[in-house]
């Protein structure tokens, strides 16, 4: 009896063998992924349980975190699909390449697949991402993963931080005193009290609203939308003798004035579009200065395999640079796949031997 | 004379360009009628190019940075696609069905905001202009692709179509975009890389250009397997390019990511 069963199970094993390395296996796993990946763009990922059972309920919430579709591109049994079809991927390729004559773009393209896994799960288990947070002539030699600090071995010291935006002529409040002859022209950051020269006034923007709209029922104000088709700010005035708030609208500039306020107030409101973020920043060996460079948006540093990216920024004063060191040895492995890959794919498709001949024939 | 104006050109000539691709399509054979409705096209195809071309010097950067521009883009991508399949797989028949979807696709454009706007930090790279075409050109081949699966799918009579010609017309288009479609993904993956510091984040524009790079995989390995007859391959490259909408245009409306500007 316990003959018989272990003839039977090699000879499942021996048929699970022969499926490995077939498309039938490709096409079954492909059916799988494809519906696993569509649930895993509409699911949000990694996201905090409270999150989930606001959005989807309890019911639902536990459902996922038992199927772990919260993180289902990390969970064990998405890995293990992957593995399978890596391992079919290469298995297909050496059956055929043994059985029947392929073209070096088909051996190409599918090691390739086989390598962008392998760099892929590199990626996954063995990168290192991480937030530095530098102020203007801070230097950081060290950062933080998970809860341990690892040296970087040199220096990275933010010199300066620039924020480059389209328009020069940034939005401004425009402030008649009732004494003085000539209006003061502010430029302005939302919450932060500035004092009015020549008297005991202080003013602060405390909000900024692109499109006024105000609800009768609610007595609220709101935004319409997100273009700026009425922008409005709420002007906070004080002084000894006097405390209020007013909105003051771009396109109506005297709408809010009146007599038992002479203050007038004009607001020149003009689209902040960044153009770069720039951080200005120094690598130091020893306290030399070895390198300087200018991280930005697409434009990354990369020293002694570690690459920095820029990530953040002080968005109110402009004096600290949020930067991202990355470390990952799978890029390049990913890299090569995709040069194989794209090689592969132009000889196999575009330039493949038999559909050469078969278009010369046509002709 | 503005980008508008070559524009409206270009719609007029593909729009008049109906009416020869209509007599094709109910004609058994009409050579010189094919004529007129491909020299319609061509002329129309330039005014389009000159219309990009004035964009693009406008706006100083390649115009496909949002949906208006891409949407016009494609368009011009569409048309490459349809005159090549009309030389190459003899398509004339289908030629009245792309041109309502171009001139549908175009009315849409119509619709966004056209303003010019600047470029925002991430968009301003070298691999806008490689990850965007090659992104398009694909989704153009799978849009010939498409029209031909539908052409299949639907009770056409037998004088119309040939459903060997169809299925290799779907064929032969979807092995012209799928290496586009991954140059178009990889190239997006290095740009990523570049500018987010990781190649893949599972956002869901990348998720779900992943998805119909699967699809179109599934397609090309389905036609090696037994039992999978043309209508079935049909379905799937109907199927297809209903997920190249959704990555498209699906996405930025429903689904918010790293891709949101798109």
């Amino acid at each position: 009896m316990p003959l018989r069963a272990l003839k039977k199970s090699v000879t499942l094993l021996r048929k699970f063998g022969a499926f490995i390395p077939s498309v039938r296996l490709t096409a079954i796993l492909l059916f799988i992924l494809i519906p696993v990946a569509i649930l895993g763009s509409l699911i949000p990922q990694g996201r905090e349980y409270a999150e989930y059972a606001e959005k989807f309920g309890f019911k639902w919430t536990a459902l996922f975190y038992q199927l772990q579709l919260n993180a289902v591109f990390l969970s064990p049994w998405f890995l293990f699909l992957i593995v399978l079809l890596s391992a079919n991927i290469l298995g297909c390729l050496i059956v055929s390449v043994l059985k029947k004559k392929r073209t070096f773009g088909f051996v190409l393209v599918h090691l390739s697949l086989v390598l962008l896994i392998a760099g892929g799960l590199m990626s996954a288990t063995l990168r290192i991402k991480e937030g530095i947070k530098l102020n203007e002539g801070e230097s950081a030699s060290s950062f933080t993963h998970d809860g341990k600090t690892v040296p970087l071995g040199f220096e990275i010291r933010l010199k300066d931080f620039e924020l480059q935006r389209y328009n020069e002529s940034p939005e401004k409040l425009v402030i008649a005193m009732p004494e003085t002859k000539k209006p003061l022209e502010f430029r302005f950051r939302k919450d932060i009290w500035t004092a009015i020269p020549g008297s005991d006034y202080q003013f602060r923007v405390e909000r900024f609203v692109p499109d006024f709209r105000f609800d009768m029922e609610s007595r609220e104000v709101y935004s319409a939308s997100g273009e700026p088709r009425n922008p409005a700010i709420l002007v906070h005035l004080q002084s000894k003798a006097e405390d209020y708030t007013e909105w003051v609208f771009s396109n109506f500039s005297d709408f809010h004035m009146t007599q038992e306020r002479p203050i007038g107030l004009q607001y020149l409101w003009a689209q902040d579009i960044p153009k770069a973020f720039i951080s200005h920043v120094e690598i130091l060996e020893k306290g030399k200065v070895i390198r300087e460079q200018a991280i930005r948006v697409n434009h990354p540093l990369r020293y002694k395999g570690y690459s920095f990216y820029q990530s953040s920024y002080d968005s109110i004063e402009e004096k600290w640079s949020g930067l991202e060191v990355v470390q990952d040895p799978g890029t390049a492995v990913v890299f090569l796949s995709i040069v194989m890959i794209m090689l592969g794919m132009t000889q196999n498709i575009y330039f493949h031997p038999s559909r050469i001949k078969n278009r010369k024939l046509e002709e | 004379m503005n980008e508008y104006f070559f524009l409206s050109i270009a719609f007029a000539f593909y729009l008049i360009s109906l009416i020869p691709q209509a007599f094709v399509f109910f004609k058994k054979s009409a050579p010189r009628l094919e004529g007129w409705a491909r020299a319609l096209v061509v002329v129309g195809l330039l005014t389009q190019t000159a219309a990009l071309a004035i964009r693009w010097k406008v706006t100083g950067h390649a115009p496909c940075t949002n949906m208006y521009e891409s949407l016009v883009f494609f368009s011009w991508t569409f048309m490459i696609a349809y005159l090549w399949a009309d030389l190459a797989l003899k398509i004339s028949r289908l030629g009245f069905f792309i041109q309502v979807c171009n001139l549908a696709v175009l009315m849409y454009a119509f619709s966004h905001d056209a303003a010019v706007k600047p470029l925002m930090p991430a968009l301003q790279s070298n691999w806008l202009v490689l990850h965007i075409s090659t992104c398009f050109f694909s989704y153009a081949a799978f849009a010939v692709s498409f029209i031909a699966s539908l052409a299949y799918l639907l009770p056409f009579k037998k004088k119309h179509f040939s459903r060997e010609q169809l299925d290799q017309v779907i064929y032969k288009s979807i092995l012209f975009g799928f290496p586009l479609l991954t140059l178009g993904v990889a190239s997006g993956a290095v740009w990523a890389n570049e500018a987010w510091g990781a190649y893949w984040s599972w956002d869901p524009k990348e998720t779900w250009a992943l998805v119909t790079w699967m699809i179109y995989a599934l397609y090309l390995h389905l036609r090696l397997l037994k039992g999978w007859s043309e209508k079935k391959l049909a379905w799937v490259a109907l199927v297809g390019f209903l997920c190249v909408i959704f990555t498209y245009i699906g996405v930025n409306l429903f689904l918010s990511g790293l891709h949101s500007y798109a």
